[in-house]
C-alpha cells in the first residue's frame, strides 16, 4: 500500500500515525513508507514528543505509597542475585590471600575482616581521644564537602536556569518572526487562493484590446466579487512624470478610477490585484489610460486599451 | 573490646549512610536518560528515582485512560517493571520522558480493550478515583520543589492549550489520546464523514504543536 502513498499523504497521515489512530493496513503502510524515507524521521520524533506532551493534561493524581512499595520489592527482589553475584565475586577477590597479597610475598595471610569492618580500620587505635578528634574532624570535613557540593549543584542550576530562560527568550523572537512570516505567507495564500477562484470560476471576463495608440496593447481583466486581477501586455513604458491608469467605466456616468498601474506595466508580468470600488459595481467596460504621474480623477489622456 | 566494636560499626553506618546520601544527590542530578542508563545496570535507586520524578505523571495519564483505581495502580507497576526490564530498548532517539509516557499509554489502552471486552467502563468510577487520588502535587523525594512547581507550569500551559482547541478537534484529539480510538472509530462515535475526523484530528495536533510551541514548550525539553 506504501507504494501508492505520497510524500503529501504519508506527512498528513502522520499526526494519527503517532496516535496510533489509523487503520492496520494504514499504520502497516506508514511504517514501511518510514522505513524507505528516513527524511521524515525528524518529523516524526517532533510529533511524538509534541503527542507525549498530551499526557500531561490528564487531572493530577498522586499514585498511592503501596504501588511504589511493591514495585520496589520487587525490583530489589529482582536485583538482589544480581548484586549479591557481584558481593561474591568481591569476597571471592577480598578473601582469596593469592588475590589480594602482592606476588612475592612471604608474609602469611591472615584472615581478614568482611568488607564492612575495613573501613574504620584506617583510623588511627592510639586513644579514644585522638579517635574523638578524628571523628569531629571528619564529620567537619563531611559537612564541608557536602555544602560545596550543594553549592556548585545550585549554581550550576543557576546557570542552566539562565541559560534555559536566555534560549526561551531567543526562542520567543524567533517565534514572533516565524509568526510574522506566517501571517505575511497567509496573506499571500489568500490572494493566490482569491486569484486561483477567480481564474477558475470569474463572475466576469472581459478581454481588453489596444487602441490607435497602443496598437500591441493585450490583456484580459477578470472579475471575483469585489475583487478585479488585470492581466496586461504590449503597453510601452512611460516617462516618469506619466503613469498608466486603469478606469471601470459605467454605462451611464463618468469613469471611476481603479488604480494606477505605474509607468511600466510591461515589465510587471504578475497579475495586478485591484478592489472594485463599490460605486463601480455593473461597471460597463475597463479602460486603460495615460495620465500624469500621480493619476487623474477623470481620465484626461489617450486611452491605450479597452475592453 | 566491645565498646570499640561498637564504635566501629557505628563508624561504618555513618560511612554507609553518607554513601547512600552521596548516591542519592548524584541520582538527583542525573538526566532521566543517564538514569535508564543506570536502570541497565541494575541499579534500583535510579529506577526508584526516574519513579519519583514521573510516577504522578504517568499515574494520571493511566488514571484518566483506564477510569479505574485498582486497574491504575497495576499499570503503573507494570510501566515501571517494563522500564526496569528493558531500559535497554530506550533508543535515545527521543526524549526518556516521551518514551515513558508512551509506554505508560500503550499499556494503560491495552488495560482498557481488555477490560472492555468483559465490562464497560464506568465514569462514576473513575471521578471516585480521582477525587481519592487527587492531592496537592507534592514534591517526592527525588523530585525538588522547583521541578514540581515547573512541572505543574507545564501541565497547566497543556491544558491549555488542548482547551484553546475548537471544540471539534479537541474531541478527536481527546477521544484518539486518551481513548486509543482510530479514525474510524471516531468517526463512528461522533457520526461525522471520516475525512472530516480525519481533517479535524490532525489540525488538533498541528494547531496543538504551535500552541505548544508557542507557550515555550518544545517537546523533549517540556517533558524533562
Amino acid at each position: 500500500m506504501s507504494q501508492g502513498l505520497s510524500y503529501d499523504e504519508v506527512m498528513e497521515m502522520l499526526p494519527a500515525y503517532v496516535l496510533g489512530a489509523l487503520e492496520a493496513d494504514e499504520m502497516l503502510a506508514i511504517d514501511e513508507y518510514l522505513r524507505r524515507h528516513r527524511l521524515l524521521e525528524e518529523r516524526l520524533q517532533t510529533l511524538q514528543e509534541s503527542t507525549a506532551q498530551i499526557a500531561l493534561a490528564a487531572p493530577m493524581a498522586t499514585p498511592p505509597p503501596r504501588a511504589k512499595e511493591a514495585l520496589m520489592a520487587r525490583v530489589r527482589s529482582e536485583a538482589l542475585p544480581f548484586l549479591q553475584d557481584i558481593s561474591a565475586q568481591e569476597r571471592r577477590l577480598s578473601i582469596n590471600p593469592l588475590l589480594r597479597r602482592a606476588p612475592g610475598s612471604k608474609k602469611p595471610a591472615s584472615p581478614l575482616p568482611s568488607p564492612r569492618m575495613t573501613i574504620p580500620s584506617v583510623a588511627p587505635s592510639t586513644s579514644s581521644g585522638r579517635r574523638f578528634q578524628f571523628g569531629w574532624a571528619a564529620a567537619a570535613l563531611t559537612a564541608a564537602l557536602m555544602l560545596l557540593a550543594i553549592i556548585i549543584t545550585s549554581a550550576s542550576y543557576q546557570n542552566r536556569i539562565e541559560a534555559l530562560q536566555q534560549e526561551i527568550a531567543l526562542r520567543d523572537r524567533q517565534l514572533v518572526e516565524m509568526n510574522r512570516q506566517m501571517e505575511a505567507l497567509e496573506e499571500q495564500f489568500l490572494s493566490v487562493q482569491n486569484q486561483l477562484a477567480a481564474f477558475t470560476q470569474p463572475d466576469r471576463v472581459i478581454p481588453l484590446t489596444g487602441t490607435e495608440a497602443a496598437p500591441e496593447a493585450r490583456g484580459l481583466f477578470l472579475q471575483k466579487q469585489g475583487d478585479g486581477f488585470l492581466f496586461v501586455r504590449g503597453l510601452q513604458p512611460l516617462p516618469t512624470s506619466q503613469t498608466y491608469q486603469l478606469w471601470l467605466i459605467p454605462a451611464e456616468g463618468a469613469p471611476i478610477s481603479a488604480g494606477l498601474l505605474g509607468a511600466n506595466v510591461a515589465a510587471d508580468d504578475g497579475v495586478r490585484t485591484v478592489a472594485i470600488p463599490p460605486e463601480a459595481e455593473g461597471f460597463a467596460a475597463v479602460g486603460i489610460s495615460i495620465e500624469p504621474e500621480g493619476g487623474s480623477p477623470l481620465p484626461t489622456g489617450p486611452i491605450v486599451a479597452l475592453g | 573490646m566491645w565498646l570499640q566494636a561498637r564504635r566501629s560499626v557505628d563508624s561504618n553506618h555513618r560511612v554507609e549512610q553518607r554513601r547512600d546520601l552521596d548516591r542519592l544527590v548524584n541520582l538527583f542530578a542525573l538526566t532521566d536518560e543517564q538514569l535508564l542508563e543506570q536502570i541497565v545496570q541494575r541499579n534500583a535507586e535510579a529506577l526508584e528515582t526516574l519513579y519519583d520524578r514521573h510516577a504522578q505523571v504517568v499515574y494520571s495519564l493511566i488514571l484518566r485512560i483506564v477510569r479505574n483505581q485498582t486497574g491504575a495502580e497495576e499499570v503503573l507497576q507494570e510501566v515501571f517493571w517494563q522500564i526496569w526490564t528493558s531500559a535497554s530498548s530506550y533508543r535515545g532517539s527521543g526524549s526518556a520522558a516521551a518514551w515513558i509516557y508512551r509506554i505508560a499509554r500503550n499499556k494503560a489502552l491495552d488495560h482498557l480493550r481488555r477490560l472492555k471486552r468483559t465490562t464497560e467502563g464506568n465514569e462514576v468510577e473513575y471521578l471516585d478515583a480521582v477525587a481519592d487520588a487527587l492531592e496537592p502535587v507534592s514534591s517526592a523525594k527525588n523530585f525538588s520543589v522547583e521541578q514540581t512547581a515547573e512541572r505543574n507550569w507545564r501541565a497547566q500551559q497543556v491544558r491549555a492549550a488542548l482547551q484553546s482547541l475548537p471544540d471539534e478537534q479537541r474531541i478527536c484529539v481527546e477521544l484518539a489520546y486518551f481513548d486509543g480510538l482510530s479514525q474510524s472509530q471516531i468517526a463512528e462515535v461522533l457520526r461525522l464523514p471520516l475525512g472530516t475526523v480525519k481533517t479535524r484530528l490532525r489540525l488538533g495536533i498541528e494547531k496543538l504543536e504551535r500552541l505548544l510551541l508557542a507557550a515555550g514548550l518544545r517537546g523533549s525539553e517540556a517533558l524533562q
